[in-house]
């Protein structure tokens, strides 16, 4: 199979054959699309191919959908959203459905899993006027955190009903889940809203939109500021990710940008529970389970006011491990988190039913 | 010694009049307030006093809250009311002013680089100010903030995540508000609770008519708020949104041709209950909408329920947070209008939060008498849940008297 997922200004691809997997990215410009298809080492005998779609607003809300060509129109209404991603998911799109036409194609949406967040955690408080122009919580990660809910299930045989996801990465963001179905979250109408994250603020005052603006600053520029200049990279003033500030260093500014983000995420997993009611496990899902350790550790300290437990003596970071000890009224788990062999799963977990 | 103190809201302004008799609580001489002000419309504006049992009310045009400070001034001069230190409340401090102080040329100075953080708020303060320098140049002022309080929020809360010169050049930060109310609460409970003040972590819940917000206190210092750089953040309120994404603002400017300051106006004037209920920006009129009709139609324009969710779903998260924020809590406070008279709201606030050791005690909680502190928690109860009704006059006053004890202390050394 082979995957897609835009990461402005790149593209990433996946592709998994009998011999092994591979994996690039190409950097978007012009006839990048053709580009991108001759650097992908021809795929001969593909199963299917995926794109992930990062924001579907109210046009795609199914985390899994066969996208056919006279669906892509339905799927271009997503790009005011999110312009340059699902730009880059569509045209993408555009191309290998041109390109493979005999295969299945499956979008694979990070908002499908929050389409039933409940009204009073999906809905702004602002007038209907507004809230009639798509403006909602979308929330992101969904894949990641369905994911994360079965992984719970697992590994607690479904004694869990009540679970907080904590995806750790470059944008970190939580959910809490009950019964398998999300109650909350800290990603909103895009990604900018929430936790902070390596080049966005995370949760700020809107007034401070409006102060830019009558400074004379145009949109496009504050946006670009909001999500791609700020977070740990306007903080320390140079590119910096999750790995860089948890990285131990000496710069005050990383140890802010580290602290801010200890702090949000205490902060969302007390609201995360207090919306719940109480909380059974907690769940740490990261692309990077080896530097995450300690930090995962230091937050589980924090909590132990709402009952988790930490084990005693050091935790060898392994791709699932128990971080809270036998007794712990709340369990919490740190997993390793390779997203393409998660896409690639649930694209095939899919297939069968669509009778593909 | 008589301290006269000002409180101003957007088209009122409030006076009291206090004075300590020697081993005594302070005493409310005189009280009163100046309604309607620089309000057009039909209905004339008046200021009512309140002294020794009469209430004694004068219609007149009062175009601006200078006028209306003239007017109080005048009546206590006319009544033999010898006024001695004045105490004024200031919205918005910024980063001049971590604590209340005495008005002279520098802290003027500061006040006026201080009017645009708070458009509406600052500007009638300062003519208060300037209306009491004029009419009683003899008499010592100061002035009290109510974003001082949250001055020692730690960094890591207060901070924006911007490029860190944009953060300089507009000074964006979080700075936070109803900082008297907060200071007032904290300083009552370690008394009612008997636990000394600093080892005593409290959450409170300022839910006024007009704004609301929540805060969290730990060994009586602010470390956390819900408001920000400005007052819309946090809560959803009678007409202000409380949190929203930032991008949604550039979104409907770009795709939908709206402009900046009408969306502003929305944020600030239509929205919270207002826009969501559809009908209503007071929660009790919201509340009663619920008794009426548990089942609302499909009207997407009209959700009362919703509204009350909403409402009480972003208390409850914030009040989450902060608990874990705080490693737990010794204490859940409720203050304000809303705070001390919603039984309901309380009620659904504390609802299920066993998991950080609240339980209310329903009877009591229903009962409680707005006018006074009450002790709502069920007696297993771990954490303590309280009533408090704020008294911000008072919290001006005896940050005066403070005051003139630190600048007497001063003076010694």
């Amino acid at each position: 199979m082979l995957l897609f997922d835009p990461e402005s200004p790149y593209v990433r691809w996946w592709l998994s054959e009998d011999g092994g997997t591979s994996e690039g990215r190409c950097l978007s410009g012009p006839n990048w699309a053709k580009r991108l298809a001759r650097s992908i080492p021809g795929p001969a005998a593909l199963k299917w191919i995926g794109y992930v779609l990062h924001n579907g607003g109210e046009a795609v809300t199914d985390p899994v959908s066969r996208l056919r060509p006279e669906d892509l129109d339905r799927v271009r209404q997503t790009i005011e959203l999110l312009p340059e991603q699902n730009d880059l998911t569509c045209r993408v799109a555009q191309e290998w459905l041109a390109r493979r036409p005999q295969i299945p194609h499956l979008l694979l949406c990070d908002t499908g899993f929050f389409w039933r967040l409940p009204p009073e955690a999906s809905l702004y408080a602002v007038p209907y006027e507004l809230r009639k122009h798509g403006v909602k919580r979308y929330g992101g990660h969904g894949l990641c955190h369905q994911w994360a809910w079965r992984q719970v299930e697992r590994l607690q045989d479904g004694r869990a009903t009540r679970a907080i996801s904590v995806y750790l990465g470059d944008h970190t963001d939580i959910a809490a889940i009950r019964d398998g179905l999300p109650l909350e979250t800290t990603i909103g109408f895009s990604a900018v809203e929430g936790i902070i994250s390596a080049t966005a603020c995370g949760d700020i005052d809107p007034t401070v939109v409006f102060q830019m603006q009558s400074e004379g600053m145009p949109l496009e520029q504050i946006r670009l500021l909001l999500s791609g200049k700020s977070g740990f990279t306007g903080l320390l003033g140079k590119h910096a990710g999750l790995v860089d500030i948890l990285r131990g260093t000496t710069d005050p500014q990383a140890h802010l940008a580290k602290e801010m983000l200890r702090y949000g995420i205490l902060r969302y997993i007390g609201a995360c529970i207090a919306v719940m009611g109480g909380v059974d496990a907690l769940v740490f899902v990261t692309p990077h389970p080896g530097a995450c350790l300690g930090f995962v550790a230091e937050i589980c300290r924090a909590l132990a006011c709402v009952g988790v437990q930490t084990r005693a003596g050091t935790i060898e970071p392994e791709a699932a491990c128990e971080l809270t000890d036998d007794v712990s009224p709340v369990k919490a788990f740190s997993l390793g988190y390779n997203k393409w062999q998660v896409l690639a799963e649930y694209g095939s977990a899919f297939l069968p039913y669509q009778g593909a | 010694m008589a301290t006269l103190v000002f409180n101003c809201g957007s088209s009122s302004l409030s006076y009291k009049v206090f004075q300590t008799p020697r081993g005594r609580p302070p005493q409310v001489v005189v009280a009163g307030k100046a309604h309607r002000v620089g309000v057009t419309g039909t209905a004339p504006a008046f200021v009512e006093h309140h002294a020794g049992g009469e209430v004694r009310r004068q219609e007149t045009l009062i175009p601006d809250h200078r006028t209306a400070a003239r007017l109080i001034l005048e009546y206590l001069r006319a009544t033999g009311v010898n006024v001695e230190l004045v105490g004024h409340r200031f919205v918005h401090g910024g980063s001049l002013f971590n604590a209340s102080a005495f008005l002279d040329r520098d802290t003027l100075r500061k006040l006026r680089s201080c009017l645009p953080l708070a458009p509406i708020h600052n500007p009638i303060s300062l003519g208060v100010i300037h209306e009491c320098r004029q009419s009683l140049p003899e008499v010592r002022q100061y002035v009290t903030f109510d974003s001082a309080f949250h001055c020692t929020i730690p960094d890591y809360a207060y901070t924006y995540a911007l490029p860190r010169q944009i953060a300089r050049r507009f000074g964006f930060r979080k700075y936070g508000f109803h900082g008297l109310s907060y200071w007032f609460v904290s300083r009552q409970v370690p008394g009612i609770l008997n636990i000394p003040a600093d080892r005593l972590k409290l959450v409170v819940c300022h839910l006024g008519t007009g704004g609301s917000s929540v805060a969290a206190i730990k060994g009586g210092r602010s470390v956390d708020t819900s408001m920000g750089y400005s007052p819309l953040p946090g809560l959803v309120m009678s007409t202000r949104s409380g949190d929203v994404d930032p991008m949604l603002m550039l979104y409907l400017m770009a795709v939908y041709g709206m402009r900046g300051d009408d969306l502003m106006d929305m944020l600030n004037r239509k929205s919270g209950l207002l826009g969501v209920s559809g009908f209503s920006s007071d929660l009790t009129d919201i509340i009663q909408r619920l008794d009426e009709d548990k089942f609302a139609g499909d009207n997407r324009d009209e959700q009362p329920l919703l509204a009350f969710r909403m409402y009480i779903q972003r208390v409850r998260k914030y009040v989450g947070g902060y608990i874990v924020a705080l490693g737990g809590v010794d204490a859940l406070v409720f203050t304000d209008d809303i705070g001390v008279r919603s039984w309901r709201v309380r009620e659904e606030v504390c609802q299920g939060m066993e998991w950080c050791g609240i339980r209310l005690d329903a009877g009591r909680n229903r009962q409680g008498n707005p006018g006074a502190t009450c002790l709502i928690n069920a007696g297993d109860s771990r954490v303590s849940v309280l009533s408090i009704p704020s008294d911000e006059e008072l919290a001006i006053y005896l940050q005066g008297q403070e005051l003139l004890l630190t600048g007497a202390l001063d003076a010694a050394v």
